[in-house]
C-alpha cells in the first residue's frame, strides 16, 4: 500500500511540473509603452518603452526604435537587450499622426490575435510622431514607460476623455453605426511634459484631423455617458466684475441624465436632450442664493452649454465622424432608412435638436 | 438492482445541466451569431423549446419501460441482431463526442493559456481524472455534479461586469435578421444544447416515485437554455455583431478586457475554473459510453470499458492536429449527432406503440 502511494506521488509530481510555458520575470523585458509611425518607404516604426530595472533610476528607462511590425520588433528588440521582449503588460499604444490617417485596424490586429495581451490598455494619437514624442525627456515622478498611461487615466478622471480601451476600440471599429475616438497627446516644451489637447476624431478606420478641445471633449463625455469621477466646466459669467477672475464661474456635475432619440418619418432629426444637476464650486461674487440668481445662472448655462454642443457637433459633422454613435439608433430603431454605405452623407445634413436643463442643486458651504 | 444504484430527480437535473454545459458555451455566442446575427437569442429560445418537446418524447418513451435501460428498449423494439448493431454505432458516436470534447479542450488551452505544452500533456491531465471519476456508480457521479454546480453562477457574476456599459442598441432592431436567419440560427443552437441525450441513460436510474422525479430531470434543458440565453445577449451587447463573427471564444475575449482593481485578465483564472465544468461533461459521456459497451458484451462491470475507451478517445484525439481538420470532423459529428439524439428514439417510440400494442392483443 505504501509502495503504491509512494510511485503515485512521485509519478504525479512529474506530470505537475509544466515547463514547458513557464516565462520567468527575470528574463523578460515587459513592454509598458509602444508608439507606431510610418517610416521611410511606408514602412512602420516601432518605439518601445521599457521601465527602468531599478526603480530608484527612472533615468535608466529604455527607448528603443525598431522593426516594421509589432512582431518584427520584437525580434528586432531581442538583438539588443539582454532579456526577451515581451508586450503582454502593454499599457499604452501611441499612433503617430500620420499614421493614424491610414487604417489603424490593422495595426491593432496582433494585439487582439495574441492571447498574451491585454486588451484594458489605452490607445492614443499623437500630434506629429510618436517616436519623436517617446524620445522627449519627461519631467515627471514617474518613468517614462508609465507616465503616458497615467497622463490618460488622469484625464479620464476628470471626464476630459471618455475611457477607450483596446477592446473598446476595436467594437467601435467595428461598428458601422458610431467612429472611433481617441485621445490625442502633443508634448509641451516649456513644461517638457506630455500634454493631452482632446479627443482625436476618427471616420471608420481613420483619423480625420478634426479634434474636439478638452472643454468639448468634456460636454462629449457627458453626453455618451462615459463621464469620469469628476465633470467641471468653468466659463466666463460677467464680463465686469474686478478682478478678472471674479468674473469666472466654475461648476461640477453633480448628476446627469441624457438622452440621445433618432426621431421622424422621411426626415431623420436627432434630438439631444440632457438634464443635469450641478454644484457650483467657485464663484466669488456671493450671495447667489440671496439675491435668487439661481434662475439666471440655470437659463444661463442652459444657453452656454447648447451653444458648446451645437459647436461640437458641427465639428463632428465637418469630420464626418460619428462618435455619438447616432447611425447605431438609426440602425435599431428606423432600420428601413438605414443604409452603411450612404449613412455618412445622410449624417451630415440631419438636424439635430439639443436641449439642456440645468438645475443647481448645491452652492458649496457657503451662498 | 440494489438500492445504492438509484439516484434523484434533482441529481438528474444536475447530471444533464452538467453533461450540456462544457466548453461550448464558450464559443456558443459566436457559432449562433455567424448565422442569427443580433437575433441569436431568438434561435436559441426556439432551440430550447424544441429540445424540451424531444425531451417530453423521451419521457413519454421511457416510463412505457419503467424496468429497462435505453439499450433494453432499443433491443426489445428492433430484435436483438438489429439493436446490437445500433448500440454499436452509438458507441461510435460516443466515442466521437469524446474525441470532439478532448480536442476542444486542448484546443482552448493551447491557444489561451499554455501555447508551448505538447497535446499529449494536456489531455493526458484531463484524462485522468476523468476515468478516475467515471469508473464509478452513478451515485458518486451524481453527487460530485452537484458538489461542483455552484461553479455555474461564477460565469454569471464574471460576465455581469458588463452591464456596467452595455450597449443594449445592438440587440435592435429585434427580428432584423430576417426569419430566414433566425431559423437557420436553430441548428447551431441545438448542437449547443447537445447532452440532453444524456436523459436517456441516465433517467434508468431514477426509480423511486418515477413519473414526478422525470419531470424534475426535464427542467434541465430549460435551464440551461435560460442560461445561454443570458450569455448569449451578454456578449452581444458588449461586441458589435461583426466583432463577434471573428472573435471565436467571445465569452473569454471579454474577461480578457476586464480589470479588477487586484486582478488583471480574469479570463486565465477562468478557464482554470470551468475546465472543471468541462470535465464533467466529458466525464458524463465516457460514463454512457462506457455503459453501453458494458450492455453490449453483456458485462458485469463499466470499470474495464472506461479504460479501454478512454484509450480509443485518447489516440482518435491525437490525429486531427489542425483548426480544418477539427473544424471537418466536428462537420461530420454534428449532424450526426441528430440522427442518435431525434431520430432514433422517435423511430423506437413509433416501434413500441406497435409492439405493446400487438403483445396486449396476445395475452388477451
Amino acid at each position: 500500500m505504501k509502495k503504491t502511494f509512494l510511485i503515485l506521488l512521485c509519478s504525479a509530481s512529474i506530470l505537475l511540473s509544466s515547463c514547458w510555458d513557464e516565462r520567468l520575470l527575470k528574463d523578460l523585458q515587459l513592454v509598458y509603452t509602444v508608439g507606431y509611425d510610418v517610416g521611410e518607404n511606408g514602412e512602420v516604426d516601432v518605439t518601445s518603452v521599457v521601465p527602468p530595472i531599478d526603480p530608484s533610476n527612472k533615468n535608466g528607462t529604455a527607448t528603443f526604435k525598431t522593426g516594421h511590425t509589432l512582431r518584427d520588433a520584437r525580434y528586432n528588440a531581442d538583438l539588443n537587450v539582454s532579456e526577451h521582449i515581451d508586450y503582454s503588460k502593454l499599457q499604452v499604444m501611441l499612433l503617430g499622426d500620420e499614421l493614424a490617417r491610414q487604417d489603424i485596424y490593422s495595426f491593432l490586429d496582433v494585439l487582439y490575435r495574441n492571447s498574451r495581451n491585454n486588451l484594458n490598455g489605452r490607445v492614443g494619437v499623437v500630434d506629429g510622431s510618436a517616436s519623436d514624442l517617446l524620445f522627449q525627456p519627461v519631467t515627471s515622478q514617474k518613468s517614462t514607460s508609465e507616465y503616458y498611461s497615467g497622463i490618460i487615466e488622469s484625464a479620464e478622471l476628470i471626464s476630459v476623455l471618455p475611457p477607450v480601451s483596446l477592446q473598446t476600440a476595436c467594437t467601435l471599429i467595428f461598428d458601422p453605426g458610431g467612429d472611433l475616438y481617441l485621445p490625442y497627446l502633443t508634448y509641451n516644451e516649456e513644461l517638457q511634459r506630455a500634454e493631452v489637447e482632446g479627443l482625436a476624431l476618427f471616420n471608420q478606420k481613420k483619423f480625420t484631423g478634426e479634434i474636439l478641445t478638452p472643454q468639448l471633449s468634456t460636454l462629449f463625455t457627458l453626453l455618451i455617458n462615459r463621464q469620469g469621477d469628476i465633470v467641471r466646466f468653468t466659463r466666463k459669467y460677467t464680463e465686469d466684475e474686478t478682478p478678472e477672475i471674479a468674473n469666472y464661474m466654475t461648476i461640477e456635475l453633480h448628476n446627469s441624465d441624457v438622452s440621445i432619440k433618432v426621431k421622424g418619418d422621411q426626415q431623420l432629426t436627432t434630438h439631444i436632450s440632457a438634464k443635469i444637476l450641478i454644484n457650483i464650486v467657485e464663484y466669488s461674487p456671493n450671495h447667489i442664493m440671496a439675491e435668487n440668481k439661481i434662475p439666471d445662472i440655470e437659463k444661463w448655462w442652459e444657453k452656454e452649454l447648447e451653444k458648446d454642443s451645437e459647436e461640437m457637433i458641427q465639428i463632428m459633422k465637418k469630420a464626418k465622424s460619428d462618435a455619438l454613435g447616432i447611425g447605431r439608433r438609426v440602425s435599431a430603431f428606423h432600420p428601413e432608412q438605414w443604409d452603411e454605405k450612404t449613412w455618412k452623407d445622410t449624417y451630415v445634413e440631419m438636424p439635430f435638436e439639443v436641449d439642456f436643463e440645468v438645475e443647481v442643486v448645491g452652492t458649496g458651504i457657503i451662498d | 438492482m440494489n438500492a445504492k444504484n438509484e439516484i434523484t430527480g434533482w441529481q438528474l437535473f444536475f447530471l444533464i445541466v452538467q453533461t450540456q454545459v462544457g466548453v461550448g458555451i464558450l464559443s456558443m455566442p459566436s457559432d449562433i451569431g455567424k448565422v442569427a446575427k443580433q437575433d441569436a437569442w431568438i434561435s436559441m429560445v426556439l432551440a430550447g423549446v424544441l429540445v424540451q418537446i424531444i425531451i417530453l418524447l423521451y419521457i413519454f418513451l421511457l416510463s412505457r419501460f419503467p424496468e429497462d435501460t435505453y439499450f433494453g428498449i432499443v433491443n426489445f423494439c428492433f430484435g436483438s441482431i438489429l439493436g446490437k448493431i445500433i448500440m454499436s454505432t452509438y458507441l461510435l458516436y460516443f466515442i466521437g463526442v469524446l474525441v470532439a470534447s478532448l480536442t476542444n479542450f486542448h484546443h482552448i488551452i493551447a491557444t489561451w493559456i499554455f501555447t508551448d505544452t505538447p497535446k499529449w500533456v494536456i489531455m493526458l491531465l484531463f484524462s485522468i481524472p476523468a476515468v478516475y471519476m467515471a469508473r464509478e456508480n452513478i451515485v458518486l457521479i451524481a453527487r460530485f455534479k452537484m458538489l461542483i454546480s455552484f461553479m455555474l453562477p461564477i460565469l454569471i457574476f464574471v460576465l455581469g461586469w458588463v452591464y456596467i456599459q452595455p450597449q443594449f442598441l445592438y440587440l435592435l432592431p429585434i427580428g432584423g435578421s430576417g426569419l430566414n436567419a433566425i431559423i437557420a440560427g436553430i441548428k447551431p443552437a441545438i448542437f449547443a444544447l447537445m447532452g440532453f441525450e444524456a436523459f436517456l441513460f441516465f433517467a434508468f436510474y431514477v426509480k423511486t416515485d418515477r413519473k414526478k422525479e422525470l419531470r424534475k430531470g426535464a427542467l434541465a434543458t430549460a435551464f440551461v437554455t435560460t442560461f445561454y440565453v443570458f450569455t448569449i445577449i451578454t456578449t452581444q451587447v458588449f461586441f458589435y455583431i461583426k466583432e463577434i463573427i471573428v472573435v471565436p471564444y467571445p465569452v473569454l475575449y471579454i474577461m480578457k478586457a476586464l480589470k479588477f482593481t487586484i486582478l488583471e485578465r480574469i479570463d486565465l483564472v477562468f478557464i482554470t475554473v470551468w475546465m472543471v465544468i468541462a470535465l464533467s461533461s466529458f466525464i458524463s459521456f465516457l460514463f454512457i459510453a462506457g455503459n453501453t459497451m458494458e450492455q453490449l458484451l453483456s458485462k458485469q462491470k463499466h470499470t474495464k470499458m472506461v479504460y479501454f475507451i478512454m484509450v480509443m478517445a485518447f489516440l482518435g484525439a491525437l490525429i486531427p492536429t489542425s483548426m480544418l481538420e477539427m473544424k471537418e470532423f466536428m462537420e461530420v459529428l454534428l449532424p450526426g449527432s441528430l440522427i442518435f439524439t431525434v431520430a432514433i428514439p422517435i423511430l423506437t417510440m413509433i416501434i413500441s406503440l406497435f409492439k405493446k400494442s400487438s403483445q396486449k392483443e396476445k395475452s388477451a
